[in-house]
């Protein structure tokens, strides 16, 4: 079955290069109220436009769960409840994936306010292996 | 004084019986999810044996750099020590790796170390760290699964992540000092020889 997969070399903060300050040569920088749902607890956090979600959530205190941070292994899953997001940069992202509402939280840019609900990798993996696309298992 | 209990004094397996195996009994006895430990650790072999793979590539094209070169080879032939270290256990532990390589490269716990597309030595060491990054977290990660409860497997997981740890902190050193001009000491010292793994290796199977 042929796969369409988006795969990019660079994803980490670390692995971006440009102006030392990401902000810099950003005048328009749009910032999104982002709301982390886990276990029925809300928190909103304000997340500029060039931010990656698990970063923006690190930063305001709370601890989801990652392990690859290039948008691979899927153990920072979430589900968007709405809103849009941008994770052209994961390392494997497919379409039913983002159809069905998954985002891989360390990979992905806000594009409009968000509700996302956290912990989705067990949902993720198997979603993906009811429709035959790969990821990690154990 | 009532009696301690006594889990390895227990058990329903026969004399005789090879439809199970005490090895995975007693761990099942203390708590351990056997069927979720060794998908960890098919999922742990597929990233060790793909980043194996990729460094090779990565290796290639450091060329110039003789000292980055070494100890990028260093780093390639322990995470196949790896690789052969963590699959003798899942056969144990009553699983196996995928037959299709390309099953096993899909479902590693890890990202492949692709080369950049600017293959700079900043960039490929930048790529060989994160990959490092992302393999401490998963031995971390089974260390945490098997403490106290599954001395085989922690053994193992431990003696990786010792490698692992020392890779990064290799990588952080030479990234330091060629991106950013910095001097940040690793600890490093030369191995006995490439592919030396004095950690993952030190049990004497064969293991070439």
């Amino acid at each position: 079955m042929p796969r369409i997969v988006r795969t990019t070399a660079f994803t980490t903060r670390e692995l971006r290069r440009g102006p030392a300050d990401p902000h810099e040569g950003k005048e328009n920088l749009a910032t999104f109220q982002v709301t982390f749902v886990t276990d029925g607890q809300e928190q909103t956090v304000p997340v500029a436009d060039d931010a990656y979600l698990l970063d923006a959530a690190t930063d305001a205190g709370l601890e989801l769960p990652f392990r690859c941070l290039q948008g691979w292994c899927t153990t920072c899953a979430g589900k968007a409840l709405e809103g849009k997001v941008d994770q052209t940069e994961a390392r494997r992202i497919f379409p039913q994936d983002e159809a069905a509402g998954f985002v891989l939280l360390c990979s992905a840019y806000p594009r409009s306010d968000l509700r996302i609900l956290t912990h989705q990798k067990e949902v993720m993996r198997a979603f993906r292996r009811s429709h035959g696309l790969p990821a990690p298992r154990g | 004084m009532a009696a301690r209990p006594k889990p390895h004094a227990t058990g329903k397996t026969k004399p005789g019986d090879i439809s199970e195996r005490v090895g995975m009994v007693e761990l099942q006895k203390r708590g351990v999810n056997v069927e979720q430990l060794v998908e960890k650790l098919i999922d742990a072999a597929g990233a060790e044996f793909t980043t194996y793979y990729y460094y090779t590539i990565l290796r290639m094209h450091l060329a110039g750099h003789e000292d980055y070169k070494e100890i990028c080879e260093d780093a390639r032939l322990e995470d196949r020590a790896h690789f052969e270290l963590i699959t003798p256990r899942i056969y144990e532990l009553g699983g196996g790796i995928p037959r299709d390589i390309r099953e096993f490269a899909d479902r590693a716990g890890c990202p492949d170390a692709y080369l950049p597309a600017n293959p700079t030595a900043a960039e490929i060491l930048t790529v060989l760290l994160e990959a490092e990054r992302c393999a401490v977290r998963t031995w971390n990660e089974v260390c945490d699964l098997t403490f106290g409860k599954d001395p085989r497997t922690y053994d193992m997981a431990s003696r990786i992540l010792q490698e692992e740890t020392e890779h990064e902190a290799w990588f952080i050193e030479l990234l330091a000092k060629e991106r950013d001009g910095k001097i940040v000491p690793s600890g490093h010292f030369r191995r006995g020889e490439p592919g030396h793994a004095p950690y993952s290796k030190n049990h004497g199977f064969y293991n070439p």
